[in-house]
């Protein structure tokens, strides 16, 4: 029992130090590499204005965007600025993923999962930036601050969660379907 | 009247000397680069999930 605790201990220590280097590393590189380069961010954001603009139009919207600004004609723009590329959130979710024990194979699986849902997740968080323009300008900056919320957060604690159970084949046993 | 003239001139070029001496304002800060905020809170729920994990191994 003791030498399971202080395995445990261990795992949990090395879980908090790969995790304090990865971030670590990621700041220093985003602060000298990636922010003054610019290509990154810039590429996000324009996904995300390319895809929130293409739904918007699909669904019937008379939508515009220029640069990293999105409009309905007639109503206050919308920027998405480097914060808002959710560029932060995909590395603090792949940060977790690297850090947590659990086979190569399905991390990668599982950060490239996640990061797509967090980006298929921004765009829909733009699109309805876009609509309170329409609806409610007057809560627009209430709806922006408490949007992560809404959007990310359950998302991201969930996959997490999930990482932690199947990340490690560690599956509880499900009830299975059976034809008899 | 000459005497007060004087002064009067002389305390208003000083008085515009020091206006026109001030700093301009400051320019515009920077937007808020952070709108997917709290970024903390789910830092430490995630720290919270791995800890039970860690935990309920040891039951």
């Amino acid at each position: 029992m003791i030498e399971l605790n202080k395995a445990i201990s261990n795992q949990l220590l090395g879980f908090i130090v790969k995790a304090f280097c990865f971030y670590a590393i990621w700041q220093v590189s985003y602060d000298f590499l990636i922010l003054p380069d610019g290509r990154v961010d810039d590429f996000l954001a324009l996904t995300v204005i390319s895809g929130a603009k293409y739904l918007l139009s699909i669904l019937g919207w008379d939508i515009y965007s220029l640069g990293r600004l999105i409009y309905i004609d007639g109503y206050r723009s919308v920027e998405v600025l480097n914060g808002c590329n959710a560029l932060a959130l995909m590395v603090l979710y792949s940060g977790f993923i690297i850090s947590f024990n659990g086979k190569v194979f399905n991390k990668v699986k599982f950060i490239i999962l996640g990061v797509f849902i967090i980006l298929a997740l921004n765009i829909v968080r733009i699109m309805s930036f876009s609509l309170a323009t329409v609806y409610f300008q007057d809560h627009w900056d209430l709806f922006h601050e408490f949007s992560p919320f809404l959007f990310f957060y359950p998302v991201v604690l969930f996959l997490w969660y999930r990482w932690t159970i199947v990340g490690q084949g560690t599956t509880p046993s499900e009830p299975r379907l059976s034809l008899r | 009247m000459k005497n007060k003239f004087f002064t009067t001139t002389a305390l208003l070029i000083l008085v515009f000397n020091i206006i026109l001496a001030q700093d301009p304002p400051p320019l515009p800060d920077a937007p808020n680069q952070g709108p997917i905020n709290h970024l903390v809170i789910l830092a430490i729920g995630g720290v919270a999930i791995a800890l039970k994990k860690y935990f309920d191994r040891t039951k």
